[in-house]
């Protein structure tokens, strides 16, 4: 069997590389990519290796990195842009390789097994793609090379990063000399809870969990032990499918809230805003769903509460009342009256809505036309040109929302 | 079997771990689209001669056609004979197995005996 070939490419710290080659001036400047600092988002997203070099970490809070370099350049976040960038690399990719998937906005996997043929080697292909990533959008690519997705992975995540030429390949021949010996951290897929368990059972490095018996990963962890084991033994069977965004399992909102809320009143406001949204997405994709499932998480990060819960709906919906009743109820059965940071709504059990059960008690026909309704209003003036009035109150997120992407502004 | 992580040729382990924006994965399917988008053809003077030679061997003596119809996504065809057409408004009349059909000549991309 021809072995394949896979990349992963990521492009080196993105959103402050993507500043950067916008803004010349700022080149050898240390620069940092920061939400506001009045807010709950003002963390740093990104910051360019010169910030890096004083310290500076992904996710840490503003002033301290000012602390640590306060000469540095703050930027904020311009999240369509970056999603913009990030679909220009993705044809360029495609010039290459018809296999192209998406992982993050900044990470994506492409089989190259078929391209050998046009464009050469390996690393002559990963090498022309970087230098076409630079010149045409002036950013650094970073290229994980593997006979599968998770050693491609690790290749990049563990070692291009680390290499000048930001090329490494990792494969069956060089594993048990480069990878086996990091630290279990290093393994894709072991977060800081998994780190933990590991280290208390003695196990610190990738090759000593490699070589654990497979049988006894599974009585431990069932599936997840047995990834584990495949991971560190380079075993991943996934193709790469630039099909894998097409089928939507769910629609879901979730939103961190600009302060913590306490009043019940107030919390029912966002759930009636976050069903709104929810039903509003499922219909113009013309989905109907059958499960609504609520998130909290509650205000105190050394105390974490919360609780995720759904429930199953008697008939499928994709009207707002329909999902808020859902999630109200839930909230009302599992809220435990601490204050809360964030909340979501989730719905799933998804299939077409052009064709669905008609619940005899519910008059969905009326239902069905004040959706209408909105939508054309939502098609002509965008997604707050109807709001209800609650929305209006002090607790209402739904205008300043519209204006961002993933907690940050557009 | 229900599919897991492990299932050979899936891609569930990559799929439950991915972080994608709602935005980004939305604009991505749009891209995807736009690569499959056709544009309309630019006929040539003697494909429209052939089709106005068809069209009228259809409204004379009864010829069924297969029209094709642009449409940027998809593949669209009418199957009928022509029994009328109007001038000024470059529109044909097609009685087609479903029933009578007007429809405008610069929709039409093909037109073939049926």
């Amino acid at each position: 069997m021809v072995q394949k070939v896979i990349f992963l490419i990521d492009i080196q710290t993105f959103y402050a590389s993507v500043e950067k080659a916008n803004r010349p001036e700022l080149h050898h400047k240390p620069v940092i990519v920061s939400g506001d600092p009045k807010q709950r988002s003002g963390i740093i997203l990104a910051a360019c290796p010169i910030a890096k070099s004083y310290g500076i970490k992904t996710a840490e809070r503003l002033w301290t990195a000012k602390q640590k370099c306060p000469q540095a350049v703050v930027v904020r976040p311009r999240m369509q842009r970056y999603i913009d960038v990030s679909l220009q690399i993705t044809s360029i990719y495609k010039r290459f390789t018809d296999l192209v998937e998406a992982y993050s906005i900044d990470e994506q996997f492409l089989d190259v097994t078929g391209s050998t043929r046009l464009f050469g080697e390996p690393h002559i292909i990963a090498k022309q793609i970087q230098k076409t990533i630079m010149d045409e959008i002036g950013v650094p690519a970073r290229v994980g090379i593997g006979p599968n997705k998770v050693l491609a992975k690790m290749a990049c995540d563990n070692f291009a990063k680390k290499q000048p030429s930001g090329l490494f390949k990792l494969n069956h021949a060089n594993l048990q000399t480069k990878l086996w010996p990091l630290p279990i951290q290093a393994l894709f897929g072991v977060g800081s809870r998994m780190e933990k368990h590991l280290r208390g059972m003695g196990i610190s490095q990738i090759g000593q969990l490699a070589t654990l018996s497979l049988e006894f990963l599974k009585r431990k962890w069932g599936i997840n032990g047995e990834i584990l084991w495949q991971t560190a033994n380079g075993i991943d069977y996934s193709p790469v499918t630039p099909k894998t965004h097409d089928q939507q399992k769910a629609v879901s909102h979730y939103m961190t809230l600009p302060r913590d809320y306490e009043r019940k009143q107030d919390i029912k406001v966002i759930l009636l805003e976050l069903s709104q949204e929810v039903a509003r997405r499922s219909r113009s994709k013309r989905y109907i769903g059958n499960t609504v499932s609520v998130g909290v998480r509650g205000a105190n990060f050394d105390h974490p509460t919360g609780f995720y819960r759904q429930v199953r709906l008697l008939s499928p919906t994709n009207f707002d009342m329909d999902i808020f009743k859902a999630a109200y109820q839930l909230f009302n059965q599992y809220w435990d009256g601490l204050p809360v940071r964030s909340v979501g709504i989730t719905l799933s059990g998804l299939h077409s809505s052009s064709c669905y059960q008609l619940d005899l008690f519910n008059d969905s026909i009326t239902k069905e036309n004040l959706s209408k309704a909105m939508d054309k209003i939502y098609a002509k003036f965008g997604a707050t040109g109807i709001l209800r009035a609650s929305s209006l109150t002090e607790a209402g997120q739904a205008l300043v929302r519209s204006q961002k992407i993933g907690g940050h502004f557009k | 079997m229900k599919r897991n992580k492990l299932t050979p040729g899936y891609n569930l382990r990559w799929e439950s771990s991915r972080m994608m924006l709602p935005e980004h994965r939305e604009s991505l399917l749009e891209q995807d689209k736009e690569i499959e988008k056709s544009i309309r053809p630019i006929l040539d003077e003697q494909q429209i001669d052939h089709f106005s030679q068809l069209l009228s061997l259809s409204i004379h003596q009864g010829l069924t056609l297969k029209l094709q119809l642009y449409h940027p996504f998809q593949k669209r065809y009418i199957i009928g004979k022509v029994i009328d057409f109007k001038h000024h408004s470059h529109e044909i009349k097609v009685l087609t197995a479903n029933g009578m059909k007007w429809m405008n000549l610069h929709d039409i991309i093909e037109i073939t005996e049926q």
